[in-house]
């Protein structure tokens, strides 16, 4: 995991810019990982007409990488991953452990990691001011359809289901995955507007 | 943070890490080309009971254990009962749970109380591809020190939400939460500049 994304050489002469060097980017990434963890933590949330309640943990990962952007995003989403993995029940429900990445929804764990840089790429096209619809874009697309993406073939290959018919059983978790694109992007042009030296 | 391990002195806490996770891969494997049959799910039943008594995990331990998969075992069982035969899909079901208990006995038994440790450990043959395991572990504890105070600062903030007698979205408090640490999170970064520790 390469959590430094300044070479050497850029770092010598970069010891004032705006992101103030690199260890602002080491713990802007630890402090999201520990973001993801406290979204999960808060638990489920019953939401009335969507019949499965939804857990903040993948805003956490729109929100990473809307914010972020792709690679210190990718950091954030790995570390907290690794944290997980090595023992930590970060994940929602308190679960953690190795078990997690061998259950159905291992899928969706690593699902994240590419979620999070396309989410990033995408919000981050058009410069480091977010807008309203490529954040809603960049969430749909990266912190739904590639998580899913990857999410449903691998709960088919555990669970010996189908592929279409755990697609047709991951349609329950859309309506709230949707809720949370629109809730990324609130929060996203709620945050340039209250802190945007976060985007920096 | 509490991490999931519980100390003991069993044979399965004494083994090796290594060994551990060969065993848990190839009983995968041996659960998943296993053909579908009741005798399969009763494999799948006995294996990670004896894993656990092997381990000295208790009754409570694997209770909390089912508690924490149940739901999702749940809806395993009645999708895969819907499109496949009871044979299938008790396999499957019982599959999935085997493998999650055997991974969590591991989890169980295997101390992290050094994670930071344990992590620049595994990272230390990457180095020369360029990983830089001292900075992974300095994220590692920032994270961990983070949790324990995130999760105080969303407290205090859905309390004074909700004395504020206003009846909010059960999410108002990510915004407020996010802008607190974004901030706490420059501060860091900026102590760990001043230390010299950033680079």
């Amino acid at each position: 995991m390469e959590v430094s994304h300044r070479s050497p050489a850029r770092r010598a002469d970069a010891g004032r810019t705006p992101a103030g060097g690199s260890s602002r980017g080491l713990a802007r990434i630890a402090i999201f990982a520990a973001l993801i963890a406290v979204m999960g933590l808060a638990g489920p949330i019953p939401v009335p007409v969507i019949p499965v309640p939804i857990t903040l943990q993948t805003l956490g990962v729109m929100l990473a990488g809307a914010v972020l952007g792709p690679w210190r995003g990718l950091g954030a989403v790995l570390l907290f991953e690794a944290l997980v993995a090595l023992g930590l029940p970060l994940l929602s429900g308190g679960r953690g452990g190795i078990g997690a990445f061998v259950a159905p929804s291992a899928g969706f764990l690593l699902g994240w990691i590419l979620g999070v840089v396309v989410v990033g790429l995408i919000v981050r096209a058009g410069g480091r001011r977010p807008g309203w619809w490529s954040t809603v874009l960049g969430a749909v697309l990266g912190g739904i359809a590639a998580i899913y993406l990857i999410g449903i073939p691998v709960q088919s290959l555990v669970t010996g289901l189908g592929l279409r018919e755990t697609a047709l059983a991951s349609m329950a978790f859309l309506p709230g995955d949707l809720v949370k694109a629109v809730l990324a992007a609130a929060v996203t042009m709620g945050l340039w507007r209250a802190y945007p030296r976060a985007f920096e | 943070m509490i991490s999931l391990y519980l100390p003991g002195h069993s044979l399965v806490h004494r083994a090796p890490t290594g060994a551990k996770l060969a065993a848990l891969a190839i009983l995968a494997l041996a659960l998943s080309l296993a053909p579908a049959s009741w005798w399969t799910c009763l494999a799948c039943l006995v294996l990670p009971l004896a894993a656990f008594a092997l381990a000295g995990l208790g009754p409570r331990i694997l209770l909390r254990e089912l508690r924490r998969v149940c739901l999702i075992l749940l809806f395993l069982a009645v999708t895969q009962l819907i499109f496949l035969a009871p044979v299938l899909a008790a396999t499957n079901t019982l599959r999935v749970l085997a493998v999650v208990l055997l991974a969590q006995c591991i989890t169980r038994t295997t101390p992290v109380e050094g994670i930071v440790g344990t992590a620049e450990r595994l990272l230390r043959p990457f180095r020369r591809l360029g990983a830089r395991p001292e900075r992974v572990g300095l994220a590692m504890a920032l994270t961990l020190s983070a949790v324990g105070q995130l999760g105080e600062v969303v407290r205090q903030v859905r309390d004074a939400q909700r004395s504020r007698g206003v009846r909010l979205a059960p999410w108002a408090w990510v915004m407020p939460v996010l802008v607190l640490s974004l901030r706490h999170a420059d501060d860091v970064g900026d102590a760990l500049e001043a230390r010299g520790l950033g680079d």
